[in-house]
């Protein structure tokens, strides 16, 4: 009997612990299941769950046949642990090269192998960490050197120092240096994007980040499964140009040369399809190197052919000569007795750049002479508005939308507010002013039947999935008619063959038409400066028209130096682009018009 | 307790050893001499049953013990596989990332040694020249347009700036790669720089037949 009662009191304590534990391990249950569940559930997920940002690439800027002309590298931050560094008074223990043993490292041993790579001393280092330290003491965290390359990248991970980590980030690259620097602009840190297409086409170029998340163990590698992707990375899209690098290469070469040759303030060749507009090579004198952007000269960093606009001077007797012929009222032979001066109205004068006698020019002539006075007359038949509509007709006070963030409209004030001299002085392009870009596209107009086809710098936008978005560069407007082109065309090869220019100009077997221009250019006081721009402006082959060539080189030591530099630079050019594009000599022979009566 | 959970095995031994249909045609010799044999006889099911039941008590619990067992270990073999492929994931990842920056490296040196300015001083550097003015051959009708003996340019020495390719090596007029950089001049007296000569006139053609 008392056995059989003490083992019922000992089932009773088993049976009363049990139901206590039961109860205990329940609530406790609940109280982590429920009531503190969010709390430790934020707790663990910050303690195991990483954030990481999976960065995209900025795409590239290439040139027509894809060649690179910017891209992006990847590039490496050099951190370590300040207070890690000084642990254990700075001792770490290092594999041996063989695998077996390890061997003590010193603090200081490991700064100065560190700067043995990097190419800083190892007090530099030093004071890194101790800096680092006096400002926190529980610091965690400094840059020794940002923005190595891999080479120093793996002779640093060689070293094995535990407290020294990396982190990548990522660099523009343009691989041609200067060449086509003023069109591609550059980007700062960060792949910020500051100038040229870089700026213009950003949208394109970035890309979108992307997001994961995954679990961490102590070793730092992912716990398998735990990898959350939250959102892909899409790298940014490729923009292509309609730069030919080779051209644009010889461009600029052609262009620094002429430039220093004549002792000019800035020369620019603008290279232009006569067909569809494309902009080929766009060269100026100096362009900026976008990797080392401090280098080059603040005036020259941006895209200049299309934000500087300046007065085209005689290029601009083509304009008025077509609109003469393609309203009726003159013909290449039309004549004209031309003084070398002449005063129409009151306080209006103008005479040619050089003393002649009254001359029987035709149209051709004045064009071959370049006379001022003989297309004001010729061109006083025409209203203002007739001659500005013609203008607009072929660009000029338009802002092109060829893919640059910025593109001057040049300066073209409409005729209600010209005075009595500015009427006369836009018919032989004074008093207006233009970029090169629109310059070179009112031959193009000249070239192409009279169906001017806005200019074009970027050809598309190629998505990261392979989807090509070309831009809106404006639509095709028909200036003149094809006849009144024609002519055109035929008057300018005259101009080439009849004037001073041909023994600078010709190629052998390939027909050239084309106008020089010797512009006066505001002083920024109200007046004009004593030196000008001496442009040339040429389509070839004449008789098929491939391609327009501007150049001007802008204040030269002499005014001579400057107009042969710049049909000098014409030449090298046109010479360039056939070879570049394997264009085939003219066929046919100049039509000769004659330049008196 | 331990002696009642052997009672029964002990039991259920002794009647099996008794049980009657394990010997049929012996039990029926022995036991029931002259006796007709009974064309239904029942059979002892429940305590067979019985007997049966409590031995599988314990080997349930045993099979139950090793099952949970097994599921542990395969679960834990399967841990470590998994685990080791995600070291050998990761160890496959740095290898593809360090692949390609080893790649982009290489690309982009190829595209900075592609570049206009270093093509143009290596070719100056060995005294190369430009056909300034081809020839065109038309296929149609064979014949040559263009002058068929051209002027030659010489390369012109390279105004445009890259610094992408400070680092990287030319060649000298014998086609040997040296360093870009401006070296001291240390002994200008001995070594003779070499100048290439630009070829001059008209470029030579194999004559072919």
């Amino acid at each position: 009997m008392n056995s059989s009662r003490s083992l019922r009191i000992r089932q009773l304590i088993v049976m009363m612990i049990v139901i206590v534990g039961a109860v205990w391990f329940s609530l406790r249950l609940v109280d982590l299941q429920l009531v503190s569940a969010a709390e430790l559930n934020a707790n663990a997920a910050d303690k195991r769950a990483v954030p990481i940002v999976i960065p995209s690439v900025r795409g590239d800027i290439v040139d027509r046949d894809g060649k690179v002309l910017a891209t992006t590298d990847e590039r490496y931050d050099v951190q370590l642990s300040p207070k890690n560094a000084r642990l254990n008074d700075g001792l770490f223990w290092r594999l041996n090269p063989n695998g077996v043993g390890t061997t003590q490292v010193t603090a200081e041993e490991a700064f100065a192998e560190i700067g043995a790579v990097t190419g800083q001393s190892a007090e530099e280092i030093a004071a890194i960490v101790d800096d680092a330290l006096k400002e926190n003491p529980k610091s965690d965290f400094a840059y020794v050197k940002r923005g190595v390359d891999l080479t120093t990248l793996g002779r640093l991970k060689a070293l094995a120092i535990p407290w020294l980590t990396f982190d990548t980030n990522y660099v523009r690259v343009y691989p041609n240096g200067a060449v086509a620097g003023n069109l591609t602009g550059f980007a700062g840190a960060d792949s910020v994007p500051q100038a040229g297409i870089e700026l213009a086409q950003n949208s394109c170029l970035v890309g979108v980040d992307g997001k994961e998340t995954y679990e961490r163990g102590a070793d730092g590698v992912a716990l398998p499964g735990s990898v959350v992707v939250n959102q892909h990375a899409v790298d940014g899209g490729t923009v292509q140009l309609t730069i030919d690098l080779d051209l644009q290469y010889e461009a600029q070469q052609i262009i620094n040369k002429r430039v220093a040759e004549s002792g000019a303030a800035w020369g620019r060749v603008t290279v232009m399809n006569a067909k569809t507009g494309e902009l080929v090579a766009v060269a100026e004198d100096g362009s900026v190197d976008p990797n080392d952007v401090d280098a080059s000269d603040p005036t020259k960093r941006e895209a200049r052919s299309f934000v500087d606009p300046y007065e085209p001077g005689s290029t601009f007797k083509t304009i008025t000569a077509a609109a003469l012929m393609d309203q009726g009222v003159a013909t290449p032979l039309t004549q004209n007795l031309t003084p070398w001066t002449w005063a129409p109205e009151a306080n209006v004068n103008f005479s040619d750049s050089f003393q002649h006698e009254p001359m029987p020019w035709t149209l051709t002539g004045i064009m071959i002479n370049s006379s001022n006075v003989g297309i004001s007359m010729l061109g006083n038949q025409l209203s203002a508005q007739t001659r500005y509509d013609y203008l607009r007709a072929f660009g000029i006070g338009e802002s092109t939308q060829a893919g640059m963030p910025l593109e001057d409209s040049g300066l073209l004030y409409t005729p209600d507010s010209w005075d009595r001299q500015t009427s006369y002085n836009t018919m032989f392009g004074q008093g207006v002013s233009s970029t090169i870009v629109q310059t070179a596209g009112v031959y193009q107009t000249i070239a192409n039947g009279g169906l001017r086809v806005p200019p074009s710098l970027v050809s598309g936008c190629i998505g990261a999935d392979g989807t090509v978005q070309k831009p809106d560069h404006g639509a095709p407007v028909q200036a003149v008619s094809p006849e009144t082109a024609s002519q055109m065309l035929r008057i300018l090869e005259n101009v080439v063959d009849q004037s001073w220019v041909k023994p600078f100009v010709q190629i052998p077997g390939y027909r050239i038409a084309g106008k020089t221009g010797t512009a006066e250019q505001a002083d920024g006081r109200g007046g004009y400066r004593a030196d000008f721009v001496h442009s040339f402006v040429g389509i070839f082959p004449a008789d098929k028209p491939e391609f327009v060539v501007a150049v001007s080189i802008a204040y030269p030591a002499s005014p001579d130096a400057g107009s042969i530099a710049a049909v000098q630079s014409f030449h090298d050019t046109a010479e360039a682009t056939i070879r570049s594009f394997h264009i085939p000599p003219s066929t046919g022979s100049l039509e000769p018009l004659p330049a008196q009566y | 307790m331990s002696l009642n959970s052997t009672m029964p095995l002990d039991r259920a031994i002794s009647q099996a050893l008794e049980f009657p249909g394990l010997d049929q045609g012996k039990d029926r010799a022995d036991h029931r001499p002259g006796q007709p044999a009974p064309h239904l006889r029942a059979v002892e099911a429940t305590p067979a049953a019985g007997r049966r039941r409590r031995p599988s008590a314990l080997a349930g619990g045993l099979t139950a013990v090793f099952v949970v067992l097994g599921i542990l270990a395969i679960q834990l073999g399967l841990s470590i596989v998994v685990s080791r492929g995600a070291y050998e994931t990761r160890a496959l990842e740095v290898e593809q990332r360090d692949l390609l920056r080893v790649e982009r490296v290489l690309s982009q040196n190829l595209d900075k040694l592609a570049s206009p300015q270093n093509l143009a001083e290596n070719a100056a550097a060995l005294g190369m020249v430009q056909n300034s003015t081809p020839a065109t051959l038309r296929l149609s009708d064979g014949s040559i347009s263009g002058d068929l003996t051209p002027r030659t340019t010489a390369v012109s020495g390279n105004l445009i700036a890259n610094s992408t390719l400070t680092n990287l090596p030319v060649v000298d007029a014998e086609g040997l790669l040296v360093s870009r950089k401006p070296e001291t001049p240390a002994a200008p007296a001995t070594a003779q720089p070499v100048t290439p000569v630009p070829w001059e006139g008209k470029l030579p053609a194999p004559n072919t037949h």
